[in-house]
């Protein structure tokens, strides 16, 4: 969690002395507790409590929880490696350091809280943060836990990451000793520019490096005949419901995509470009190991950005929840700085979504609605201002609903599920875009478009979708990538150089299918060599079929 | 819960053991910041140069420090093109910078995210880096009449003076103030009435005038044509240029002037932060300079330099010979210097910069350069202030 400004409730000339207990809970943890030893019992005692109430507010489990107190520095470094104690060496953990350092310097957003999907989970705290952050902060970072243990999204993922982040770390650092720094750090680097080539609707399943995604040519079976599709009618209507012309062209069609497909390798896209190189790149073993390193890595990290917003909506929900009926009750000192740092943490940010605010709002409005009745047909067609105001069919399942939302959904689905043209109003979600006078500005507000334009940012991952296509184009070698245009244009400067480092794993010409908004097709060829780009030619324009 | 209770000791001595190496002091976190910053100074990895990229903000942090984003590698990836388009919340007024959003969360474990780096310089410091590329420009002594001359500013507040120079909103919020204070106040009926003390005047200050007698003009473009891009180029050069000569020259005046089909003089913040629309006529801004220059820097006491940002894209060729008249008559001859900065626009037009050299080619007090992006803003201060005039 983070919070716009520091807190300046945080300095101790503010109260006055009379107040002593007034004040205690504005005590970051360390002036509270003293020696480590000290401030580690006093974390333990909140643990059990919080957990208490967790137990019997939430009907789901959670993996056990750690907490792990640092300083300042310490988290900082934390942060820099992407939340784990040890990661390999790269530079750009270095520059996550430095870039935190100098943000923090200008108190430009306070990390609160870090959470890492592993068995136990691990969350950290910050030992200057104050008693009542530090009691907020871990109700919350319960509930990610118990995201991160229940959602389908986070069911393949290695809960062993904490382990296994170390292992990688030795793994590379062996390969340093052996091969070189610098030879190891530039594969690295080549690695982690295609580290978004991974299939990401694939999350949910367990995946392997043996997994058969597509077979030789050799154990592939033969092929069924082709049986015309035809609808299943009574005979006398038959040649009226299954013309045999149709019948005919319908058999002619896929025996032609049979047999274009005959000629492609893969005979189906592959989106897990990494897996697809990994089998098939000509690699060092080394090479290979440190590939499948920054896949793995990648998958372990994909289901979070996949559900930024209903991680923290959830989270958010319940920490409300926690404080409000259980927490503050038993510390009503700390009841206006909660609110306070409640606030600052939904505070809607203007011109992007703050996922934290977009989440628990959605949540709470489903759980509206679904206790009120407020979905389904006849809610739907209820036209009437004045009866939809007053609607309560007292159906009590708003927290059964919520439960079934978190569970099944990711924020794509979620959204597309659950956002309401009324939510969208009462929350002013608006399209922003740039207007004639090239100032970006309020577009839409037409739901629709809000939702379009959520829903693309999230599909993928708000990244282009790209696959193998072909792996020998021309019978010679050639690897084909194609981009899935769905209106918007690659980043050619950034294509043009993750396209030559495509090249450098596979070793042949490489290209890169693409589209212009105009609807230019081209395509963007590294051959080892040089570099080239030009309009898709005939001997490439059939791939653009694919795009369908 | 479920979770079995005897596994727990054991899990927790290890994960407390991945922290063990936190706790000692190294942390361990340097090899990788060394790197880092050997890669960005080109020590190492010559192949990762096209990808250092760095992206200059400009803000002042208490009397002159500034933070300066710098230097950051990105990696490249398929990614899409400059997206135009998002989903915002509440009234949308956010700052489209999405400055807003800084306080933007991480959620655990989440590597992604975008920040720019900065780093603290001091701003003598920069100006010292930029000034080891450029030469010094030579202020050529002017005459030196009336230099002591104490002349009136209105820059002070007073509790008397002349109703001309009543600052009403100071007034209205003394007396506001007061009346909060009395109790006498009203939210149903919020009549407030001024008394005698809580008048606020504006008063003039004497200012002697600065013993270097040099004024710059900057003049900006603010008009629809020029986008974001544009006008933070624009601004990101005319900081730095007059950083430079601050910290050459102490004392110089300068004059901010911003324009769309008409001009105003403005103050710095506003310079640096305005965003406007409309058409574009060059000439009221040299029409306002003109009028400045007779007013306030009369040219046989000031060395005065012009500065002009512009995308170049006039309403009309009649307001480009109307202002080319205006500098040729009014501006040159009494001028040090006058430098044309055109900027790139990708909504086409410009051409100012054509006819301009068309016209005053041979006059050894214009420079004129074109800028696109941001690696041209170091050849453009060079190509303003490298003629030494």
């Amino acid at each position: 969690m983070r919070s716009v400004e520091n807190n300046p409730s945080n300095d101790p000339r503010h109260i006055s002395l009379e107040h002593e207990d007034l004040r205690r809970h504005k005590l970051t943890v360390k002036e509270f507790a003293g020696s480590r030893g000290a401030q580690e019992r006093l974390i333990n005692e909140w643990k059990e409590e919080i957990e208490g109430i967790v137990t019997k507010i939430c009907p789901l489990s959670f993996f056990p929880q750690e907490f792990v107190l640092l300083s300042w520095k310490e988290l900082q470094v934390v942060l820099a490696r992407e939340g784990f104690p040890k990661r390999y060496e790269h530079w750009r953990f270095g520059q996550n350091f430095e870039s935190q350092q100098v943000r923090d310097s200008y108190g430009l957003g306070r990390t609160y809280e870090l959470v890492i999907n592993n068995d136990p989970c691990v969350a950290y705290l910050l030992d200057s943060n104050s008693v009542q952050e530090t009691r907020t902060v871990m109700a919350h970072v319960y509930f990610h836990n118990i995201f991160f243990k229940h959602n389908s999204y986070f069911k393949a993922t290695d809960r062993r990451m904490l382990d296994k982040m170390g292992n990688h770390a030795e793994r590379i650092k062996r390969y340093q000793e052996e091969f070189g720094p610098e030879a190891v750090e530039q594969f690295l680097d080549t690695c982690l520019s295609l580290d978004n080539l991974i299939d990401v609707h694939s999350v949910a399943f367990r995946r392997s490096v043996d997994e058969h995604y597509w077979s030789s040519s050799l154990d592939r079976r033969a092929p069924d005949p082709i049986r015309p599709v035809r609808f299943d009618v009574p005979e006398y209507l038959d040649r009226y419901v299954n013309p045999p012309e149709v019948l005919r062209a319908g058999v002619e069609r896929e025996a032609k995509e049979r047999d274009r497909r005959a000629k492609m390798n893969p005979p189906e896209p592959q989106q897990d470009i990494l897996l697809f190189l990994l089998k098939h790149a000509p690699l060092e073993p080394w090479q290979q190991d440190v590939l499948s390193i920054v896949r793995d890595e990648s998958y372990y990290f994909a289901p979070q950005r996949m559900t930024k917003i209903m991680n923290e909506g959830w989270a958010s929900y319940w920490h409300s929840k926690m404080m409000t009926d259980h927490l503050l009750p038993r510390y009503p000192a700390e009841t206006v700085d909660y609110c306070e740092f409640n606030a600052g943490v939904l505070q809607p940010w203007g011109s992007s979504i703050n996922p934290y605010r977009l989440g628990v709002r959605l949540l709470r409005d489903i759980e509206e609605r679904w206790d009120k009745g407020k979905h389904g047909p006849e809610w739907e067609s209820c036209r009437d201002m004045e009866e939809r105001r007053l609607w309560d069919k007292n159906c009590g399942q708003g927290q059964g609903e919520i439960l079934r939302a978190m569970l099944n959904h990711n924020d794509l689905t979620f959204i597309h599920r659950y956002l309401t043209p009324e939510f969208c109003a009462e929350n002013r979600l608006h399209v922003r875009g740039r207007d004639e006078e090239g100032d970006m500005s309020v577009s839409s507000e037409e739901f629709s478009e809000v939702r379009t334009m959520i829903v693309r940012s999230l599909t993928n991952l708000g990244q282009p979708k790209l696959s193998v296509v072909n792996a020998n184009h021309g019978n010679r070698g050639e690897l084909v990538v194609f981009h899935a245009f769905d209106g918007q244009e690659l980043n050619l400067e950034f294509a043009k150089a993750t396209c030559r480092n495509l090249q450098k794993l596979w070793g042949r010409p490489v290209h890169v299918l693409s589209r212009e908004e105009e609807g230019n097709k081209f395509r963007l060829t590294h051959n080892g060599e040089r570099f080239d780009s030009a309009n898709a030619s005939s001997e490439f324009v059939g791939y653009f079929d694919l795009d369908r | 819960m479920q979770n079995d209770p005897s596994s727990g000791p054991s899990q927790r001595s290890d994960v407390q053991q991945h922290y063990s190496s936190l706790e000692t002091a190294s942390l361990g976190i340097e090899p990788d910041v060394r790197r880092f910053r050997d890669i960005l100074k080109g020590k190492v990895r010559e192949d990762l140069r096209d990808y250092i990229t760095s992206d200059e903000i400009i803000a002042q942090h208490g009397n002159d420090m500034i933070s300066v984003p710098v230097k950051e590698i990105s990696i490249p990836r398929f990614v899409f093109g400059s997206n135009d388009q998002g989903v915002g919340e509440g009234d949308g007024e956010g700052e489209s910078d999405g400055t807003k959003g800084q306080g933007g969360g991480k959620k655990g474990g989440l590597g992604e995210g975008k920040h720019i780096r900065e780093e603290k310089f001091h701003i003598e410091e920069l100006a010292d880096l930029l000034g080891d590329e450029l030469k010094l420009p030579r202020i050529k002594p002017r005459l030196t009449s009336g230099l002591e001359q104490a002349v009136p500013r209105y820059e002070g507040i007073s509790r008397r003076g002349p109703p001309s120079l009543l600052d009403s909103k100071r007034t209205f919020r003394e007396a506001l103030k007061r009346s909060i204070a009395e109790e006498s106040f009203d939210e149903d009926d919020p009549v407030v009435v001024p008394i005698k003390e809580d008048f606020r005047f504006r008063c003039a200050r004497l200012k002697p005038r600065p013993k270097t007698n040099a004024v710059i003009f900057y003049i900006i473009d603010v008009s629809g044509s020029m986008g974001e891009l544009e006008k933070s180029l624009a601004r990101n050069t005319a900081f730095w240029t007059d950083a430079w000569i601050d910290r050459q020259y102490q004392g110089t005046e300068k004059c901010y002037i911003i324009h769309d089909v008409s001009a105003k003089v403005v103050d710095r913040d506003t310079f640096f932060t305005t965003r406007e629309s409309g058409g574009t006529l060059i000439s009221s801004a040299y029409q306002l300079a003109k009028e400045q220059m007779a007013a306030r820097f009369r040219p046989d006491e000031w060395n005065i330099y012009v500065f002009h940002f512009s995308d170049g894209d006039n309403s009309s060729s009649q307001d480009d010979a109307q202002a080319v008249g205006i500098l040729k008559q009014d501006i040159l001859p009494f001028i040090n210097l006058y430098g044309y900065v055109e900027i790139g626009s990708h909504n086409g037009g410009g051409g100012f910069i054509r006819y301009l050299d068309g016209q005053l080619d041979d006059r050894e007090e214009v420079v004129t350069t074109t800028m696109n992006n941001r690696k041209d803003i170091i050849p453009a201060i060079k190509s303003l202030l490298g003629t030494g005039r």
